[in-house]
């Protein structure tokens, strides 16, 4: 049974194969790793998904529909979210409000109602600030619900992005790096949390990163890309022993070296 | 802590609305002190370039700098002053007619031109703005041409025309004005508003949160164009009078700059920038010419130092004065 499929999907970006004929099935509840070297074409997969790029090739079937080329706003609809590798908040805003804006799809009041701050409208509001909180409690950050986004560290800001993925209510759940630059506690409660909203709300998780430890201790399979095609899947056990997948990234380290 | 956070901000919005109450008391007894009708005749025309100041932050929040926003306001002008002087409609309707027009003028224009960004938006909307203005020239025998319209009727109420007195005009711009800037006020403090903010800050999260970028932006540009409309058929009914030479693009930029002095990130900043600078260059009506050399000599700093601009003066300095007393 598959909950997201991508049928020989494929990317150019001009001659380049960013993603070539990836065919990757996700079941339902299962969080997924997706490895590979820089430049693999990992968070191309992902803008496909979403919608930032349109596929050159193939397609994206997500719980039983066709959801190649829908543009993000209508992907979201479908309760798929992400967060991103280059931490994506609204800077501007504090912790609070960035998770408010989260709620827009969940805004029943409309423009009329809003404009003129009708009690419907109030009722609505306030119970997007309880459950706000109630996020912000999750995550151990509701202390910090006044600062301005762009003044919190790095790792607060990934936690509040997630935070803001889960109040989609999302089905399936695409993290890009969601540990990168975390030190190690950190790292450690951010897989914690991640495994906690698979376990408790059943989200399905699918999620890029760099971090081996990480990645293989959290997921219960992985996916392999080396440029832009699938080297190996399996379990973390399988993909650790695949000599195919210590070449590439043997490759990439004496490389580094 | 947070109780103190809490009081800050209820006390803040207690202020705001003291503000709001003092500032719309003032204006409503004004008249009775003040006859010198030049006087009132300064105010009108401040109040009126105020909803124009304001109108132009709603796209800019989402990200759009609309260097020609006097082109909308060109439209309602002549559309509601040509439906009342050639057509014969009723004065309300003929400037209801102009706001629907400069509407559905930003809405099929935004479906073009919003995909646009940043300085190409702005050069694209300055490049409208001239396109219109040749328009009105050469059109001759709908626009008048160079000479523009002249004799556009004044609103009445129950044949009372409002023209007729600067201080009945005087009420009536201040009613449009104080609605126009609530209605704007409340939409940028709605769940739509909400939508501006974060497109203007990220269209990528945006989108990935189901905000429809497109629409929302094509929304705040065309209430943005509705107001536009409203001041340009206010002003031209008030001046009896409308022609190309008001709306060219120094005239935008001029409407620009009462904004950014004045403060872009507060619906404040458009009043505070209007008012401060119509007052001074009211003052130098002597010398004209030299009135692009004082704004910019105000611009400058503003925009180097200051870039909250006047409504963050007060604050700033409270904070200084309380720097200077702790030592």
């Amino acid at each position: 049974m598959a909950f997201l499929e991508l049928q020989c999907l494929s990317k150019h970006f001009g001659g380049l194969a960013a993603v070539s004929e990836l065919d990757l099935t996700i079941s339902p509840g299962e969080i997924r790793g997706l490895i590979g070297p820089n430049g693999a074409g990992k968070t191309t997969v992902f803008n496909m998904i979403s919608g930032v790029y349109k596929p050159t090739n193939g397609r994206v079937i997500f719980d039983g529909e066709d959801i190649t080329g829908l543009p993000p706003h209508e992907v979201a609809k479908r309760q798929l979210s992400r967060t991103f590798q280059l931490t994506a908040v609204f800077r501007e805003f504090t912790v609070l409000r960035n998770l408010l804006a989260a709620y827009h799809l969940f805004s029943k009041a409309g423009f009329w109602n809003s404009v003129l701050n009708t009690s419907l409208s109030k009722k609505e509001e306030e119970q997007f600030m309880e459950n706000a909180m109630e996020t912000l409690q999750f995550f151990g950050i509701e202390d910090l619900k006044n600062e301005i986004a762009k003044n919190l560290p790095y790792g607060h800001q990934r936690v509040m992005s997630l935070g803001m993925a889960l109040i989609l209510k999302p089905k399936l759940l695409m993290l890009d790096e969601p540990v990168s630059g975390m030190n190690p506690q950190e790292t450690k409660n951010m897989m914690d949390r991640i495994r906690e909203t698979r376990d408790k709300k059943g989200v399905t998780v699918f999620l890029v990163e760099h971090n081996m430890k990480a990645v293989m201790g959290i997921s219960d399979r992985v996916t392999v890309l080396n440029f832009g095609k699938k080297i190996a899947e399996g379990t973390p056990q399988e993909i650790k022993a695949n000599p195919a997948v210590i070449e590439a990234y043997l490759g990439v380290e004496d490389y580094v070296a | 802590m947070r109780s103190n956070q809490v009081r800050a901000t209820l006390n803040s919005s207690r202020k705001n609305k003291i503000r709001v109450f003092l500032l719309l008391a003032i204006l409503l007894v004004l008249p009775l002190f003040v006859r010198n009708p030049y006087i009132l005749h300064v105010l009108i025309i401040t109040a009126l370039y105020t909803i124009l100041a304001t109108a132009l932050r709603l796209p800019l929040i989402t990200g759009r700098f609309n260097i020609g926003v006097v082109a909308f306001a060109a439209i309602g002008a002549y559309t509601s002053a040509l439906l009342a002087l050639k057509l014969g409609v009723n004065v309300w309707l003929a400037l209801l007619a102009g706001c629907a027009a400069s509407g559905v003028a930003a809405f099929g224009l935004g479906l073009i031109i919003l995909r646009v960004s940043g300085l190409y938006f702005g050069m694209l909307t300055m490049c409208l703005l001239e396109m219109l203005r040749y328009y009105l020239l050469w059109h001759r025998k709908l626009t008048g041409g160079v000479i523009g319209i002249l004799g556009i009727p004044t609103p009445t109420v129950w044949g009372f025309d409002l023209g007729a007195e600067k201080v009945s005009f005087y009420y009536l711009t201040m009613i449009v004005t104080v609605f126009s800037i609530w209605s704007i006020y409340r939409i940028e403090r709605s769940r739509a508003g909400m939508a501006f903010q974060a497109i203007g800050q990220s269209d990528l999260l945006s989108e990935h949160l189901g905000i429809n970028i497109a629409r929302y932006r094509l929304l705040a540009f065309v209430v943005s164009g509705i107001f536009a409309g409203l001041m340009g058929g206010m002003i031209a009914a008030y001046l009896h009078y409308t022609s190309p030479e008001d709306w060219t693009i120094m005239q935008s930029l001029t409407v620009q700059i009462f904004m950014v002095v004045g403060g872009r990130g507060s619906a404040w900043g458009p009043i505070v920038g209007t008012t401060v600078l119509m007052t001074i260059s009211e003052m130098l009506r002597g010398s004209k010419e030299y009135l692009p050399l004082v704004y910019g000599a105000i611009l400058i700093p503003v925009i180097l130092f200051y870039p909250r601009g006047l409504v963050g003066l007060p604050h700033s300095i409270s904070q200084w004065v309380a720097r200077v007393r702790q030592r």
